[in-house]
């Protein structure tokens, strides 16, 4: 998560810079300038600042988006520590000879950790026993 | 007499859990951190009846390990089980190459694991 953060931050500062070049450029020429009056060759580095200020809109949006999926397994994550450590002090409480056993709350448990997943990873690791997961030689 | 297992991985955490579950069945267990580690551990005269190895490690890769277990003759015919979350195929063709005899992905579960190491498990 850390990485990604980082990448997105990175991103999102790179994006920032962009902007700041492209409104500056703007900026300067309107000081001087009426539009119809702008060289072709200020008006290209403008559109070149421009389209390198859309690039990176583009890419920050893929960041964000990898970003918010790691966010949001991590998420899931942390519920399902605090659902396990629940478990477990009912658990170190001892036998509880009128509810379910200590084998039916765990499948519980792990079917309601299944059912909270939504990103591919998280099911991929569900069915970490397919058979394609060994290979013999 | 209880068969001997080396499994090799520098995830100590990782270890533990393959340790636990060999131990529960009935296999001693001896640990390596690294492919170089691992060699030293046969050089002291550890005969693994099998050895669980994963492939992207600090100071030799699982692949390097392979090709040099595979050069000793006393270890020639010790059957290799690479444990590991690679997937590129190239990777797996290069440890098919250097003689392990099965690849198996990360999360894995000990059933899975332990029927992999009886079906290849020298008697």
């Amino acid at each position: 998560m850390g990485v990604a953060r980082d990448h997105a931050t990175a991103m999102m500062a790179e994006l920032a810079s962009d902007f700041r070049i492209v409104v500056g450029a703007v900026d300067s020429q309107a000081r001087v300038l009426k539009p119809s009056a702008i060289p072709p060759d200020v008006k290209a580095v403008v559109a070149e600042h421009a389209q390198a200020a859309v690039d990176a809109i583009d890419r920050l949006l893929v960041c964000l988006q990898f970003h918010d999926r790691v966010d949001q397994i991590l998420s899931h994550l942390a519920e399902n520590i605090r659902a396990l450590r629940d478990e477990l002090t009912v658990e170190c409480a001892g036998p509880d000879d009128g509810g379910a056993t200590s084998a039916q709350r765990l499948q519980a448990l792990l079917l309601a950790m299944q059912a909270s997943y939504t990103t591919p990873e998280e099911r991929d690791a569900v069915e970490s026993d397919r058979l394609d997961n060994l290979t013999y030689f | 007499m209880a068969k001997t297992i080396l499994i090799v991985d520098d995830s100590a955490s990782l270890r533990h859990v393959v340790e636990t579950a060999l131990h529960r069945a009935g296999y001693d267990v001896v640990q390596a951190e690294n492919g170089q580690d691992a060699l030293e551990k046969l050089g002291t005269g550890v005969k693994p009846h099998l050895i669980v190895c994963d492939v992207n490690m600090p100071v030799m890769d699982g692949i390097a390990f392979v090709k040099e277990a595979k050069s000793l003759p006393q270890h020639r015919f010790t059957p290799i089980i690479m444990l590991t979350t690679e997937s590129r195929e190239t990777r797996k063709l290069q440890a098919q190459t250097a003689g392990a005899k099965a690849w198996m992905l990360k999360p894995f579960k000990p059933d899975v694991l332990l029927s992999a190491v009886q079906k290849l498990i020298l008697p």
